[in-house]
């Protein structure tokens, strides 16, 4: 590409303002994207990172600004108008239509292109979706298949691949990598680099840090609505970024800060010869005042053992049981007996979220709650009104729902209503899934709090630095057997559990 | 906090699709009751209707309150009528004993019909809308071949509990009952918890196959007393018996505002709007003296516009 080309610029933002109520998501927000440059966007939740990329991308329009592409006053009237004018965009929130197949999913609103005679010509759309899967490098997933049953990994890559299919010149990818594992990364990275190769552009939006330093020429970086600044590929340190996202300095404090190892050895939950899936012969101790962490690749089964352990799952052989040798075979005996499981399906598993905060939260405590049978409202309001202080849950009041709270704050919603059930044992499942590093601190703070009490928790987690900053115990998952177990040390890094994890 | 992914248009829209789903019930109400008092000619309102009004609102409210449970889980049950049928032919024929007798086989002839029901649905995880409309098929058989194709007269002493005051007085009593169970118990929460999504009251240790369960027998409960209802008025049982009941029921919640999906936008005040209007709307249909074939027409059209306006359309996949 010549050097002018390089230099071409294809997005410019002046001043974009947007407000929701007394809310201002987005004041004078100005920058550019140039051709053939992958751009970061990062920034605490409610920074406004999804409402720019949103706007960007035809979802909604701001109040105040103006955008040009390639020059041109640029107002996409809905999605299906950027698209066309050559901006896609991957959402954050699971994307795909349920009970339709895999090619119907890709070529949706874009039939048209398969008809003949007002007749859809389904091989030739099942063809085009193989190929289009094949683009960007997925394999074994059969275009005429439903989509209800793919994981939301999969699904994820589905969306890839349609928005990439429009061959956009400005792709723009909201948050997808959390969701995804490390193949589905590899799909998403290489997709990158197509996109700058072809001298096209991207803006990459993440709560990863690491991530976005490893394939970004530059991050721009958002706090509370406003442009903070951009970092270009030889300004960037983890410490800058952080630092600029919340204003201040936390690294320091940001994992736990003791190397002490665990405080008990009396042991709180065991699990015998569990077997399920790959599981086979699985054994644990999880003991008072440890923070366990598990750690291994998505597919592991990690995440499957941790529902094991709540008797959300009934293993095939073996059985898990407390310290009085009350077996777990259920989720209502496990919350019974001070047990707690936050699910790392947030949306699908933990929370209602056409639900208040209060309900939420309420809802493991009714038992609790109830007098004479009966649960006053006083009591639930209270009682979200407490979580909602403790945890500083940013929501407009308890009544407020939980589909409009921002991802951070919604896990706090989901810590909260186990909190409430002063529970002795915690399985966090991905705890900081999807969050950015306030609310992740907060969290952290929140588990180290709880371990310090006394209490026995196991943090299920994909992401090595926290587990070898917060866990007192590490035990590395390896296609469904214990691999390795490493006791809280400053010199573990995360190549020594990667070696025991493939 | 803000929605990123929520539009103001959307916000806006989906702000007043609350309002309307709060406010148009109740001004539905008032529309219905003025309507019917001036094309009755005022007999709408005139104390000489409140009799025949009591059997109206028995009709509908006592069936919205056992179907609530029910909907607000987004379930239904299209056996209503059935049960009717049969609890009352039941009665019909011990009530020659003892009228006592009667009202317990009544209950019972209920609730083991609710349980075949819960059971099919809960345990053979048939959809619960299914299970409930081939169970309709076989209690109306059942019905059938107990009553002989004809009527059964049941003992005539029912006939005192027929008055006014005693039927409005169980429905106040019975609507009671279901307000305090629907709103403050954890069991009427868990009931919309597991509406709004199953798998997180699962999670969060609630017993979700007894709180699926239980819902049909508070349904078959509510038609035992519906059909001492129909045996207190007419001291017969017939195969029309109970005609209608869910209908009346569903129509009822949803005229108020209770969503078809259930969750935790289901309130108990929708039900007391939506049973007194369709309370209103069927007194009043019936004053104006039309046939039963241009009742059921105008009932049509009421129900598909309040499906129109109250149906949750968030619960079907599509991209916000």
């Amino acid at each position: 590409m010549s050097e002018v080309k390089e230099k071409e610029i294809i997005l410019r933002a002046e001043g974009i303002s947007k407000s929701f109520g007394p809310t201002k998501a987005l004041v004078q927000v100005s920058f550019e994207i140039k051709r053939g440059e992958v751009v970061g966007l990062i920034g605490e939740n409610g920074s406004g990172k999804s409402t720019f990329s949103t706007i960007v991308a035809g979802i909604q329009k701001q109040d105040e600004g103006q955008l040009y592409l390639n020059g041109e006053p640029y107002a996409p009237s809905d999605i299906t108008d950027a698209i066309s004018k050559g901006v896609a965009m991957v959402v954050q929130e699971q994307g795909t239509f349920n009970n339709i197949s895999v090619a119907a999913n890709i070529f949706a609103g874009r039939e048209q292109q398969f008809t003949k005679a007002g007749l859809l010509d389904l091989k030739a759309m099942n063809a085009a979706a193989g190929e289009a899967l094949a683009k960007i490098g997925v394999e074994g997933v059969n275009p005429a298949q439903v989509v209800n049953a793919m994981s939301f990994e999969e699904r994820k890559l589905l969306e890839v691949a349609r928005a990439e299919c429009a061959e956009p010149q400005l792709l723009i990818i909201d948050e997808t990598t959390t969701a995804l594992g490390r193949e589905g990364r590899d799909v998403m990275y290489r997709l990158i680099n197509k996109m700058r190769d072809g001298n096209r552009s991207v803006l990459f939006i993440s709560h990863d840090i690491e991530e976005l330093m490893a394939i970004c020429d530059s991050i721009i970086v958002l706090r509370d609505g406003h442009y903070i600044g951009a970092l270009n590929r030889e300004e960037m340190t983890v410490g800058a970024l952080r630092q600029m996202m919340v204003g201040r300095e936390i690294a320091d404090n940001f994992y736990r800060s003791d190397w002490e190892g665990r405080l008990t050895d009396e042991v709180a939950l065991s699990a015998r010869e569990i077997c399920y899936g790959p599981m086979k012969d699985l054994a644990l101790d999880l003991h008072k005042g440890e923070i366990l962490g598990i750690g291994g690749l998505t597919d592991c089964g990690m995440h499957d053992f941790g529902k094991i352990l709540f008797g959300i799952i009934r293993p095939d052989y073996g059985t898990v049981t407390l310290a009085d040798g009350t077996e777990i075979t259920k989720p209502k005996q496990a919350v019974k007996h001070k047990m707690a499981y936050i699910s790392k399906n947030r949306d699908t598993e933990a929370l209602m979220s056409a639900g208040s905060v209060k309900d939420n939260i309420c809802l493991p405590n009714l038992p609790k709650l109830a007098k004479g049978g009966l649960i006053s409202p006083k009591a639930e309001t209270d009682l979200a009104n407490r979580m909602g202080e403790t945890l500083s849950i940013k929501m407009q009041g308890p009544k407020q729902y939980v589909m409009y709270l921002s991802g951070g704050n919604k896990q706090k919603v989901s810590i909260g209503k186990w909190l409430a059930s002063e529970a002795e044992i915690y399985i966090f499942d991905c705890p900081t899934r999807g969050i950015d590093i306030g609310v992740k601190a907060d969290i952290y703070r929140i588990l180290t709090d709880l371990k310090n009490q006394g209490k026995a928790i196991i943090m299920i987690s994909e992401e090595l630095p926290e587990l070898i900053g917060m866990s007192d115990r590490i035990l590395t998952f390896k296609d469904g057997a214990i691999s390795g177990e490493f006791l809280r040390d400053p010199s573990i890094t995360e190549h020594t559990l990667i070696d025991y994890m493939i | 906090m803000k929605a990123p992914t929520l539009t103001k248009k959307q916000e806006g829209s989906k702000l007043s699709k609350e309002i309307l789903g709060t406010i148009v019930p109740f001004l539905g109400l008032i529309f219905i009751i003025v309507f019917f008092q001036v094309t009755t000619g005022g007999k709408l309102l005139s104390p000489n209707n409140l009799k025949t009004f009591s059997n109206y609102a028995f009709q509908s409210i006592v069936p919205a309150c056992g179907l609530l449970f029910l909907m607000s889980q987004g379930e239904m049950d299209f056996s209503m009528a059935g049960i009717v049928c049969i609890s009352a032919t039941v009665g019909a024929m011990v009530s020659k004993t003892s009228i006592p007798m009667a009202i317990v086989a009544i209950i019972a002839t209920a609730l083991v019909m609710g349980a075949i029901n819960g059971a099919a649905h809960v345990f053979l995880r048939v959809p619960s809308f299914i299970a409930t409309m081939a169970a309709s098929f076989m209690y109306s058989g059942l019905a059938s071949v107990l009553l002989g194709g004809g009527a059964l007269t049941a003992n005539y002493d029912f006939k005192k509990a027929d008055t006014t005051i005693f039927k409005y007085g169980a429905i106040l009593v019975i609507m009671l009952v279901t307000y305090i169970v629907f709103t403050y118990s954890p069991f009427g929460k868990h009931c919309r918890a597991i509406g709004a999504k199953a798998e997180v009251p699962f999670q969060a240790g609630v017993n979700v196959k007894m709180a699926k369960f239980v819902p049909f027998l508070i349904s078959a409960f509510a038609c035992a007393i519906l059909a001492i209802f129909a045996l207190v008025r007419s001291c017969t049982a017939a195969t029309t018996t109970g005609a209608n009941t869910q209908v009346n029921a569903m129509l009822a919640l949803l005229l108020g505002g209770v969503p078809f999906s259930g969750g935790w936008n289901s309130r108990f005040r929708s039900l007391i709007i939506g049973g007194l209007i369709m309370a209103v709307i069927t007194n009043g249909l019936f004053l104006l003296n039309l046939s039963t074939a241009n009742q059921q027409l105008i009932k049509g059209v009421i129900f598909i516009v309040a499906v129109a306006i109250s149906f949750d359309r968030k619960n079907t996949a599509v991209i916000k």
